[in-house]
């Protein structure tokens, strides 16, 4: 297995509408010379319908991408697949898991696909992005071009890639890779109660003055431990806080952003970073920050 | 020589040989030829189609029909006008595919897979059981193109589903009650509309005509054509030939 | 799957082996006297056996082919008497008959010129867009390269249509061609193009530019689902399964004032008053003239033809059929289904029993079929397990030629059509035979798609486009003009509905007296009253079962 080789399951919400938070993920790969590709076939992980029942069908989107990662997997010497929304990570991370406990429902699905040829042997490992960049926290280190000197950063995990625990990367109630990337990337992070709070996920569908009090907490919270940033992992927690601060009467000066435009940020890898982010984040910490 | 051969009529008795096969439609039993398509075994059965039939080559879509061949679960869909016979297969047709198509201006719309979800929301619903790549007789990935739509690649979609027949097959067998045949004309005239890049070449030419450019010479073919059909085959016969 | 059996693999060697060599060869342009000495002797259109003077109507005398003069000579399938006109089931500006491109475009084009949607009714025999349009593979031609011009293209058209088309109808095809593609373009028609935006243009038999526009090898089925959508998107009322099967006249004007339509399905008849009548009814490929199997669909039996012959149209080179060279021959399944002449633009061979090339694959279709015909008579040809004779069509060149890939991305009907068969045409050459494909003649029209008598007057309120009429493609119609026909005259047919819409204040008389003093002349000649007319569909249930049937549902 070579260790920087991984496959990449995308999601709809990445490639809809987090564009930027995969651009900036990939120039902070080929910076930390990761070798990261995209599954030549994938299919929705299924989302919040997947684990909603049991429930054969509902799980088959999720098996179809892994096994087409198991598939490509072979010619690439990689079995980890990886994903940057927290939710495909969630799904598809929670079907292997639930796979591997239950050999009835494996061959169930395993029945249901030997139609098309597929088959699934369980091999591949789901893992976040976080989880990887905590790995080469040493590369970026190197990779930094940029002081943080003026940003306040406030962690955002919500849910799916904490919980449930059996599946989380960190501790679920206290979680700290995020904290710890910062600390490579050389920027000073704040303590606030909600970094681990629900943003309000899809109840913002149905109820969204529910879910805009959720979030609205979050950034406030954020705020008033002293964080000017507030960056997160999930396009949907992204999606929430932005439509809670976007619903403020008073905006904090608090900017909502993804990690890896942070981390091109800190890298000079400015190609992909939203203009608005990269002049609030210049503003805040001047061209004086440059050091390479 | 020998004289020019009688070609003989599509009737299944002039050209079919000895060997036979049993077919059961709608539960009854036919013995008819080898050899023949569906659609044929069937009108040599004694058959008139109104219904279920159109252009008889596999562009219309009109006759698709689900058969079971024996000692097998599996529930197969095809063209009746494209399956040939099995010994023993059982068959019914689906004379038309209950389904309402949105209306819409073309001209309003844009290449935006948030307005096709607008319009089609039962795409959000797809449960990815790959029922309708298995129900398309065209052999295409549906399902993948679904997703593709999904995630708002109209591009990639519209190349995906260019060969759709409309039969409707994979709509019949839809759990999430796509209408895949709307749901595909639209993202192919959005692709076709709005991102292929335009024919400068043909826009220039049109110009060209309305400002009469070929109005004289044109004007002259016409009256040669009517006076003077010699000299138009002397022209005919020069005018060079792209290689 | 079936696949080729031991005994013509081993004729498929032959056509391996020789394969490289003929790549070299150059095949021979014809001279004008060679093509006519080669189609007098063998197409169907000169065998003395296949046709016969009209007894009756406006073109008494002149030659058709025998199916056709025997829907000429027949009985109205109603009783004039029988039919109550009183009721008006649907009064509208604009009746449309048939289903296909040239009643979509027609129907499009009167929207755009302001004839209110709800004004319209399109009565058609199948499925709205069941048609020969979808069937349409190879392209559609329109001169916009700066090699090419309107000019070339009417010549072209002219001299493949042996001199004999109406130089005014040619005029305006050629004329509209660039502006009809620029339309569909517009409307969001696929084409192939680069990367550009430059159309990927094919050479096709008989034109001498490259200028055949194609969205793969379903050209047809990608300008008639567009334009489909297009009327579906206006809410235009159409009536499937109730084919028109006779015209109304005003009795006081001889004008065409609506239809009388048929429901298949329950059989009852319906009326439609009209101010402009729309004939895109399409052509006669299934009442399989001279025994030909046929590349049409299944409603095309001509019902157009007989309804205007009734009042009074002119219809010309009726004596005239095109016989697509390249028809499947074998496996029996699809016989008579088309093989796109795009394959041949694309640089397949055709190849004798021998292994040899006799003809340039690119000479007009007339003489290409002619020559395989001569190929199979003269014992060149291929006998097939159904005991057909054929020759070969040599498609995996095409991959060899323009690169492997080549046949799965501009040709997958043909691709899908074969493997279904069991027949892999990127490795497997196939076998081909003429088969029925199209009707050079029809209805005179003028240039406005007016239907004329034969004195050159017009028949007010009918129009016509499409295959249903005559004159645009002389004796012998290019590949790829066909679907510029549908458009380029339905259009017209559409903007000239309009005007008449516009023009006439009331709306016209209805009756059936056009068809009661046909039915005197019928008569007269002794017609038996169990020949009727139109057909509406034909017939291809068994002898076994018809020898025992009783009509007893009456």
């Amino acid at each position: 297995m070579a260790e920087e080789n991984y496959l990449y399951f995308p999601g709809c919400s990445v490639k809809r509408d987090a564009r930027s938070y995969e651009k900036t993920a990939f120039d902070v790969f080929e910076a930390l010379k990761l070798n990261v590709k995209e599954l030549d076939r994938w299919w929705c992980c299924g989302a919040t319908f997947g684990l909603a029942v049991d429930d054969v069908a509902k799980h088959l989107g999720a098996v179809r991408s892994l096994i087409q990662a198991e598939i490509e997997g072979a010619g690439m010497k990689t079995n980890k697949l990886l994903t940057l929304c927290p939710m495909c990570f969630n799904v598809l991370k929670r079907v292997n898991y639930l796979l591997r406990r239950d050999p009835e429902k494996l061959e169930n699905i395993r029945r249901y696909l030997r139609d098309e040829n597929l088959d699934y042997n369980l091999s591949v490992e789901v893992v976040h992005v976080l989880e990887v960049l905590d790995r080469f926290r040493d590369r970026i280190k190197k990779a930094v071009k940029r002081r943080g000197d003026g940003l306040k950063v406030a962690p955002y995990y919500g849910c799916t890639p904490l919980r449930p625990k059996e599946i989380g990367i960190d501790n679920p109630e206290s979680p700290s890779i995020m904290e710890r990337i910062f600390e490579s990337l050389g920027v000073e992070y704040v303590r606030y109660p909600f970094k681990t709070e629900c943003c309000g996920a899809y109840v913002s569908v149905y109820n969204r003055k529910a879910a805009i009090a959720k979030s609205s907490m979050i950034i406030i919270g954020a705020f008033k431990a002293g964080a000017n940033l507030l960056v997160t992992v999930c396009p949907l927690c992204h999606y929430n806080l932005m439509l809670a601060y976007n619903s403020m009467k008073n905006k904090p000066p608090i900017k909502i952003i993804y990690l890896t435009e942070l981390m091109a940020y800190l890298m000079g890898l400015d190609r992909n970073i939203p203009p608005d982010i990269k002049s609030f984040l210049d503003s805040h910490i001047g061209s004086r920050g440059e050091n390479g | 020589m020998s004289k020019s051969r009688q070609v003989i009529v599509e009737s299944p008795e002039a050209v079919v040989g000895k060997k036979f096969v049993t077919i059961y439609y709608m539960g009854k039993k036919y013995r008819v030829p080898a050899g023949l398509t569906v659609m044929k075994a069937l009108e040599y059965a004694g058959y008139r189609f109104i219904r279920g039939v159109g252009c008889r080559g596999g562009f219309c879509g009109a006759c698709s029909m689900a058969y079971r061949l024996p000692g097998d679960y599996k529930l197969r869909t095809g063209l009746a006008c494209q399956t040939v016979v099995v010994d023993g297969m059982i068959i019914a047709q689906f004379p038309y595919t209950p389904m309402h198509k949105p209306r819409y201006r073309i001209d309003d719309m844009k290449p935006d897979a948030g307005l096709v979800i607008k319009l089609f929301p039962e795409v959000t619903r797809c449960i990815e059981c790959n029922a309708c790549t298995k129900a398309c007789p065209q052999g295409l990935e549906v399902m993948d193109a679904i997703q593709t739509i999904l995630r708002g690649d109209l591009a990639r979609a519209a190349d995906m589903v260019f060969d759709c027949i409309a039969c409707g097959l994979c709509s019949l067998r839809c759990p999430a009650e796509i209408r895949h045949p709307h749901l595909f004309q639209l993202v192919r005239r959005l692709y076709g509309k709005y991102m292929a890049p335009k024919a400068k070449h043909v826009e220039e030419r049109v110009r060209e005509i309305l400002e009469g450019k070929y109005d004289e010479e044109l004007d002259k073919l016409v009256e040669l054509a009517k006076t003077n059909v010699e000299a138009l085959k002397k022209m005919y016969m020069e005018r060079e030939i792209e290689k | 799957m079936i696949g080729y059996p031991p005994e013509l693999r081993e004729l498929i060697k032959v056509v391996e082996e020789t394969r490289e060599e003929r790549m070299e060869q150059v095949m021979k342009r014809l001279s004008l006297e060679e093509r006519d000495e080669l189609v007098h002797r063998w197409h169907p259109d000169y065998r003395k056996d296949t046709k016969r003077p009209l007894r009756i109507g406006p073109n008494k005398g002149e030659i058709v082919y025998n199916e056709i003069a025997d829907l000429l000579e027949a009985w109205p399938a109603e009783d004039p008497d029988e039919v109550d006109l009183s009721k008006i089931d649907y009064d509208v500006d604009v009746l449309v008959i048939g289903g296909g491109g040239a009643a979509a475009a027609a129907t499009l084009w009167a929207i755009y010129s302001d004839v209110e949607p709800d004004n319209i009714v399109i009565a058609t025999k199948l499925r709205f867009g069941d048609a020969n349009t979808v069937k349409a593979q190879g392209g559609i031609q329109a001169a916009d390269r700066p090699n090419d011009s309107p000019a070339i293209h009417f010549l072209d058209t002219f001299g493949g249509g042996h001199f004999a088309n109406k130089p005014e109808l040619v005029r305006a095809l050629v004329t509209d061609a660039p502006f009809i593609i620029k339309w569909l373009e517009d409307l969001g028609v696929m084409f192939d193009k680069t990367g550009e935006g430059e159309m990927i243009e094919n050479a096709g038999g008989g034109a001498s530019r490259k200028r055949l526009h194609a969205a793969r090898d379903y050209t047809g089925l990608e300008i008639m689902r567009v334009m489909r959508d297009e009327v579906w998107n206006y809410g235009v009322r159409i009536l499937e399964f109730q084919p028109a099967i006779e015209l109304l006249t005003d009795p006081e004007t001889g004008e065409v004032s609506g239809a009388l339509l048929w429901n298949m399905e329950t059989g009852e008849y319906t009326i439609v008053r009209s101010k402009v009548t729309i004939l895109t009814t399409g052509g006669f490929g299934r009442l399989h003239l001279a025994g030909f199997p046929t590349t049409n669909h299944y409603g095309a039996t001509a019902d157009g033809i007989v309804m205007a012959y009734r009042v009074g149209a002119n219809l010309r080179d009726m004596d005239s059929a095109q016989f697509h060279p390249t028809g499947v021959a074998w496996p029996e399944a699809i016989v008579g289904e088309l093989i796109t002449e795009k394959c041949r633009g694309l640089g397949a061979h055709l190849v004798n029993v021998e292994g040899r090339r006799f003809i340039r694959e690119l000479e007009p279709r007339d003489v290409v079929a002619s020559a395989i015909i001569r190929e199979c008579a003269e014992g060149r040809g291929v006998v097939t397990p159904t005991g057909r004779c054929a020759v070969w069509l040599d498609l995996p060149l095409i991959d060899i030629i323009n690169g492997p890939g080549t046949i799965k991305r501009y040709l997958p009907a043909m691709y899908r059509q074969f493997m279904r068969q069991g027949i892999d045409i990127t490795r497997e050459p196939v076998l081909t035979y003429p088969t029925l494909h199209y009707q050079n003649g029809g209805i005179e029209i003028d240039p406005y798609t007016h239907v004329l008598r034969p004195d050159g007057s017009w028949i007010k309120g009918l129009l016509a486009a499409g295959e249903v009429t005559g004159g645009v493609h002389g004796k012998n119609r290019l590949m790829g003009n066909s679907l510029l026909d549908i458009t380029v005259f339905g259009r017209r047919a559409g903007i000239t509905a309009a005007k008449i819409v516009g023009e006439k204040a009331s709306k016209p008389k209805i009756s059936l007296a056009h068809v009661k003093r046909y039915m005197a002349e019928l008569e007269k000649l002794g017609i038996p009253r169990t020949r009727r007319a139109p057909k509406i569909l034909p017939d291809y249930r068994g002898k076994h079962v018809l020898e025992r049937y009783i009509n007893i549902l009456y």
